[in-house]
C-alpha cells in the first residue's frame, strides 16, 4: 500500500532531481487511471454504439458484445469500474501525502489562465517567452477537471437512467427525458476532449510521440518534462519555491 | 470489279488473320451487311405480328360466339338470375359474359362450367392473393369471397365511409372477434360517423396480400408496425382534419423502444403492445390503455415495478422548444459547447505544432522565472 500510494515525502522530487527520470505517477495513480481508461473506453463503445445504432459499426460492436442486452452488460459493468476508479483516487487522496500534494498541485489558478495565454501568444504569434509551467500544465489541470465533472454528469445522469421504472416512480418523465439528453451529449464532449484531446496530447503533442511513458512506468525523461513543463527544466513542484 | 474483288480479298485476308470459325466469319460478314440484317429483323417482325393478330382474331372470335343476350334467355329465369343489367354500375359494366365465363362450347352448355379465372386481367392482385395465408387455408376467400361476383365495385382511392365499414364487415364472416373488438376501436367509431380517413382492415393488414403480424414482410409485422400506422399518423393532412399530432411515429422511433426494436429485440414494444391492435381507443378515453389512469398497468405488462406515479406521464416527447424544453436547452448548451471545444481542439494543434517549430528553431534557453529555470 505504502509503496504503491508513493513515500509520501515532499523531498522526493528534489532527490530524483540527479537521476535522469522525473517521477510522475505513483503505482496506485497508475493502476487507477489504467482501470479508468478501460472503464471510459468501454463505456464510450458500448454507448455510442447505442446511440448510433443505425450505423453498420455500431451494429458490429453490439452484435461483438452479444446483442443489446449485452450491450447493456458491458455498459453498466464498466460504470461499477469507473466508481471503482472514483473511489481509489478518493482513497488515495485520504491516505496519501504524494496524492495530496499532486492535488494541491491540480487547483486551478490565476495564473494558469494567464499562462495558457502566453502559452498561445508564443506558439502562434511567436511574441514573448514560452511559459514556465508546474507540475502539471493549465492542459492537464483542465482535463483533470473535466474528468471529475464528466464523471459526476454522467455517474448522476446514468444512475438515473440505470432503471427507468424507478426514476418514473420518484421522478417526473422530463427528468428522464432530460437526464437521457445529458448523457448522450455529454458523451460526445467526452469523446472530444478526452480520447481525441487528451490522446493527441500524450501520443503526440510536446515530443511524446509514440507516447509518454508515465501511465506504464510512471516515470518520464527530464528532458521531456523540461520540454512541456518548463523551458528551463526543473522539476516545476510550486512547493519547492516555497 | 477489281475494286470489289480487292475487297472480298481483303475481307478473307482479314478473316484468316483473326484465325475466325466460318460461324464467326458469317457475323463478322453479316454485321458489315446491315442493310440485309435489317430487312431480316423487320419480316420476322411482321411474320410474328401477322401470326400474333391472327391467334388474337381466332380467340375473340370462340369467346363472342355467344353474346350476353343468348345468356340471358336461360339465366333471366329462376332463383339465380343473371342479365347483361346484373354488370351495371359494377366496374365490369360492358364486358360480355363469356369475357369471364370460358369453356362454353356450344348451347345449352355443359352443368359444370371452370371456375372463373380473375388472373388473365388482374394478374398482380391474383399473384399477391396467392402469397396470402387465405390463398393457402382451406375456406378462406379467393376473389369472389370478398370482391362478390357481379355487382363488384371499385373501391380503391376513395375514402368512402360506408364502403370502409363494409370490407370490415366482409371481414366479420371470419373474424368474428377482431370485428367485435375493432367495432370499439376510434377507427371505426370514426368511420361511423362518416369520416372515411379512418383504417378499416385492409388499411393496415393490406389488401390481397393481405397477412396477420407473425408473417414476415407484413405491415402489421413488429418491425413495419410503426411505418403502417404512420401512413396516417405521420400524415400532416389526414391528422389535421382531426386535430391529431403527426409526431407520433418519429417520436417514438427515436425512443429505446424503437431501438431495441430496430436490433431485433423480440420484446421490444411496438405502437400495438402499448395502445391495443383492433380496439384502438383515444388516450382521452377512460376506457383506452393509454389513458393516464391505465398506463401503470399498460407499461406495467413489461416494466415490473412500474406504480401509480406513472399516470400523466408524456411518452410520445421530442426534444424541442414546445416538447421537452430542458433536454433542448441541454442540448443546444452541448452543441455550441462541443463547437468551442472542437474549435479549441484545432487552436491546440495549431499553437503545438507551430510551438515545436519554434522550439526546434529557438536554442533552449534559462527561463526568466529565477531558480525554477535553472536546471
Amino acid at each position: 500500500m505504502k509503496t504503491m500510494l508513493g513515500s509520501g515525502k515532499v523531498d522526493d522530487m528534489t532527490s530524483q532531481r540527479s537521476s535522469g527520470s522525473i517521477d510522475r505517477l505513483t503505482l496506485w495513480q497508475r493502476w487507477e487511471h489504467g482501470l479508468m481508461a478501460l472503464c471510459v473506453l468501454l463505456l464510450i463503445l458500448s454507448g455510442l454504439a447505442l446511440a448510433y445504432h443505425e450505423q453498420f459499426w455500431a451494429q458490429f460492436l453490439i452484435r461483438l458484445m452479444g446483442g443489446l442486452p449485452g450491450r447493456h452488460l458491458v455498459h453498466r459493468f464498466a460504470a461499477v469500474g469507473l466508481l471503482i476508479a472514483g473511489l481509489l483516487h478518493l482513497t488515495g487522496l485520504l491516505f496519501s501525502d504524494r496524492h495530496k500534494r499532486d492535488f494541491h498541485e491540480v487547483v486551478p489558478r490565476f495564473s494558469d489562465f494567464s499562462q495558457a495565454w502566453q502559452g498561445l501568444k508564443f506558439s502562434i504569434l511567436g511574441t514573448g517567452e514560452a511559459p514556465q509551467y508546474e507540475w502539471f500544465t493549465p492542459m492537464q489541470k483542465l482535463q483533470y477537471w473535466g474528468v471529475l465533472i464528466g464523471c459526476l454528469v454522467m455517474g448522476i445522469s446514468g444512475s438515473l437512467l440505470w432503471n427507468p421504472v424507478v426514476t418514473l416512480n420518484i421522478f417526473p418523465k422530463w427528468i428522464l427525458d432530460f437526464m437521457l439528453v445529458l448523457h448522450a451529449t455529454e458523451a460526445q464532449f467526452i469523446f472530444v476532449l478526452f480520447i481525441l484531446w487528451h490522446l493527441y496530447d500524450v501520443h503526440v503533442a510536446g515530443g511524446n510521440f509514440p507516447m509518454n511513458p508515465a501511465w506504464l512506468t510512471g516515470t518520464m525523461s527530464k528532458e521531456l518534462f523540461a520540454r512541456q513543463h518548463a523551458a528551463g527544466g526543473g522539476t516545476g513542484r510550486s512547493k519547492e519555491d516555497e | 470489279m477489281p475494286k470489289q474483288n480487292h475487297n472480298r480479298s481483303w475481307l478473307k485476308f482479314h478473316y484468316e488473320r483473326l484465325n475466325l470459325t466460318p460461324a464467326q466469319q458469317f457475323f463478322e460478314y453479316a454485321i458489315r451487311r446491315r442493310k440485309a440484317l435489317r430487312v431480316i429483323a423487320l419480316t420476322l417482325a411482321i411474320w410474328t405480328g401477322l401470326f400474333a393478330s391472327s391467334q388474337g382474331r381466332s380467340s375473340v372470335d370462340t369467346a363472342h360466339r355467344f353474346s350476353s343476350t343468348d345468356c340471358a334467355t336461360c339465366h333471366s329465369r329462376g332463383d339465380r338470375t343473371v342479365t347483361p343489367e346484373s354488370l351495371r354500375g359494377s366496374v365490369h359494366e360492358g364486358l360480355a359474359c363469356t369475357d369471364c365465363h370460358s369453356g362454353i362450347e356450344g348451347l345449352p352448355h355443359s352443368e359444370r362450367l371452370p371456375a372463373v379465372d380473375c388472373d388473365s386481367c388482374h394478374e398482380a392482385e391474383s399473384t399477391a392473393w396467392r402469397k396470402s395465408p387465405h390463398a393457402v387455408r382451406p375456406g378462406a376467400p379467393a376473389c369472389v369471397g370478398c370482391h362478390g361476383t357481379h355487382l363488384i365495385q371499385r373501391i380503391r382511392g376513395v375514402s368512402n365511409a360506408a364502403l370502409k365499414l363494409q370490407i370490415a364487415e366482409l371481414c366479420r364472416r371470419c373474424h368474428s372477434q377482431e370485428y367485435a373488438h375493432y367495432k370499439l376501436s376510434v377507427h371505426a367509431k370514426t368511420l361511423e360517423r362518416g369520416y372515411g380517413q379512418a383504417a378499416t382492415c385492409t388499411d393496415c393488414h393490406g389488401e390481397h396480400s393481405i397477412r396477420g403480424p407473425e408473417t414476415a414482410g407484413s405491415p402489421v409485422a413488429p418491425i413495419s408496425i410503426a411505418a403502417t400506422c404512420g401512413s396516417c399518423h405521420a400524415d400532416k393532412k389526414t391528422m389535421a382534419s382531426f386535430g391529431l399530432p403527426t409526431d407520433r411515429v418519429s417520436t417514438f422511433n427515436s425512443s429505446f423502444h424503437a431501438t431495441a426494436l430496430a436490433m431485433g429485440d423480440p420484446n421490444a414494444a411496438t405502437c400495438a403492445s402499448c395502445h391495443g391492435a383492433h380496439d384502438i381507443l383515444a388516450s382521452a378515453d377512460p376506457a383506452s390503455r393509454t389513458s393516464p389512469a391505465n398506463l401503470p398497468k399498460t407499461c406495467g405488462r413489461c416494466h415490473v415495478g412500474v406504480k401509480q406515479g406513472f399516470a400523466g406521464v408524456k411518452i410520445h416527447v421530442d426534444v424541442s422548444p414546445t416538447g421537452v424544453r430542458s433536454a433542448w436547452y441541454v442540448r443546444i448548451f452541448y452543441i455550441a459547447f462541443i463547437t468551442i471545444l472542437v474549435l479549441g481542439f484545432i487552436l491546440h494543434i495549431l499553437a503545438e505544432r507551430l510551438g515545436a517549430f519554434r522550439n526546434r528553431k529557438a536554442p533552449i534557453h534559462n527561463g526568466p522565472h529565477g531558480k525554477r529555470g535553472t536546471p
